[in-house]
């Protein structure tokens, strides 16, 4: 984590919320949707892996269905 | 500047400053000018922070929705070739937001070194979706619908989204480069949530970086071939169209060097830049913020300072902006406090107000005291031009529209200026129907909001 202060502020004072420049935490949701994506894009490597992720989804929600139906 | 890290920020910082990308673009000037503090360093480790980093200042802080199509797409081409060069020695960009990058002159640079990152094994690029919200989508708006999307940035922060955005292609611009997966097939895929998480199944399933360097590869192509050329706009034409501009230039360029010289001035507005002959003036003396509110205008003075500029090797001293007096962008963002407006980020010294009274008063039915408060509360010399009712510009703007501007003489600037401002030298302009006033601001008085003295 960093923050960012204006170097006009004298070291001697103590860093504190209110000398730090008003930011937001620059946390970054890259979307479900554009990591797919990402893969589509990339080639043939990333049509691979596309495809690898599509079959795993696809085991995973046949073995939850499974074990809903087993109850 | 001075940017606090705490000790996992610090690591990654030193594995950063390993590698060649990074002492390339350093040297290159494409990143902020930074290097660890020791002046800080003992403040920030007493408030439990790991080291300090000190940035080179950056004369001015623009924001997207005042650059033009050419400054986005300049600083979405650096963004990129940043990302591709990082990601050769297993680094990464983690955002993509213009709000990283800032002009030096007309030269972009990376100011967020906060955003270089060690990139993990299998990881995606996570800035990729912001990437095409906030660089991709405006420029396709305006290179393939003709459409401005600086008002589009200034009224969502976080950009144009793909579903936004697909809703204006139509069937041709679906066969566009890039249009059918960066665009269509962005925005369908957005709509669905997933069952697993993506980021794990998508790494264990072998994602890697050559992936997202072949997807950078693309949108390089994409964004190095758009093309926003309009052939005209209200604006561009005007010098070679107004006989007066060449009447009075020489007397013009005298007066402005002359208030340099007076002025000794840090920064400069011109404000109503057009091409920039003032502001090229005013450049030999002082940084410049060549503003307009014409984007075409702005955007051909940019491509054409940018192109000496690479021949000079220089970033140059004009930065132009998109900028309407009448309708200027307010502070946004979190608490107003984000994204703050032009004059809370810069404070000129000296302000060129060169034809542009005028249009303020006569097509921006603002009152004449209400433009001279907003110019006194800058607290900056003036090189004011009045343009007189006879004069042709003015004679045109009211050809077609009732004249409810009674107001509109020069005796009433010069009671309108008694208070606000000492009329230090003027001079009548060849063209008979002009006049320019260099103007000192008085101080101690209260004007618009502001309070002087």
């Amino acid at each position: 984590m960093w923050v960012c202060f204006p170097s006009i502020l004298s070291p001697s004072l103590e860093l504190s919320a209110s000398m730090i420049i008003p930011c937001v935490i620059a946390y970054l949701d890259p979307g479900a949707g554009s990591m797919l994506l990402q893969a589509i894009v990339g080639g043939t490597a990333g049509m691979l892996v596309f495809v690898r992720h599509l079959w795993r989804t696809y085991q995973a929600q046949r073995g939850s269905r499974s074990s809903m139906d087993g109850r | 500047m001075f940017r606090a890290l705490d000790e996992a920020a610090a690591d990654t910082w030193n594995s950063i400053t390993a590698t060649r990308f990074f002492r390339d673009a350093l040297t290159a000037g494409e990143i902020v000018g930074t290097k660890v503090s020791s002046e800080a360093g003992g403040f920030v480790r007493s408030a439990g922070y790991s080291c300090a980093l000190e940035h080179d200042r950056i004369a001015t802080i623009s924001w997207p929705w005042e650059w033009s199509f050419s400054m986005l797409q300049d600083a979405a081409l650096l963004q990129l070739r940043l990302l591709a060069n990082a990601l050769q020695e297993d680094c990464a960009l983690s955002d993509a937001t213009p709000f990283n990058y800032q002009f030096e002159g007309v030269k972009p640079l990376l100011m967020d070194t906060g955003s270089l990152v060690v990139l993990r094994e299998g990881q995606t690029w996570e800035g990729y979706r912001q990437f095409c919200e906030q660089f991709l989508n405006p420029l396709l708006l305006q290179a393939w619908k003709g459409v401005d999307f600086q008002p589009w940035l200034r009224g969502r922060l976080e950009g144009i989204t793909a579903e936004q955005f697909s809703h204006l292609l139509s069937a041709r611009d679906l066969l566009r480069r890039g249009a059918l997966t960066h665009v269509w097939l962005h925005a369908r895929l957005s709509r669905h949530g997933q069952a697993v998480s993506v980021s794990d199944s998508l790494s264990s399933a072998g994602f890697h970086k050559d992936i997202i360097l072949r997807n950078v590869a693309g949108l390089q192509k994409i964004v190095r071939d758009l093309r926003w050329a309009p052939g005209r706009s209200s604006w561009s034409e005007y010098v070679q169209q107004c006989p007066h501009v060449t009447d009075d230039e020489p007397v013009k360029s005298a007066f402005v060097r002359e208030a340099c010289v007076q002025f000794s001035p840090g920064m400069v507005w011109d404000i109503g830049c057009n091409q920039g002959h003032y502001s090229r003036i005013a450049a030999e003396f002082s940084r410049v913020l060549a503003l307009d509110s014409d984007h075409l205008t702005i955007d051909r003075l940019y491509q054409r300072l940018r192109d000496e500029a690479s021949a000079s090797r220089t970033p140059g001293r004009i930065t132009p902006l998109i900028f309407n007096v009448a309708d200027p962008a307010p502070s946004l963002g979190w608490r107003h406090q984000e994204r703050p407006c032009l004059e809370e980020r810069s404070r000129p010294d000296l302000v060129f107000s060169l034809a542009l009274i005028h249009h303020l008063v006569i097509g921006s039915n603002l009152r004449l005291g209400d433009v001279l408060d907003w110019l006194h509360s800058l607290q900056s010399g003036v090189v004011l031009e009045w343009v007189d009712r006879q004069d042709p510009m003015v004679v045109q703007m009211l050809k077609n529209r009732r004249d409810i501007f009674s107001d509109y003489h020069e005796e009433r600037l010069l009671e309108e200026l008694t208070g606000r401002f000492t009329i230090l030298r003027s001079v009548q302009l060849p063209s008979k129907t002009r006049r320019l006033y260099l103007l000192q601001p008085v101080s101690g008085t209260v004007t618009g909001k502001r309070t002087v003295g």
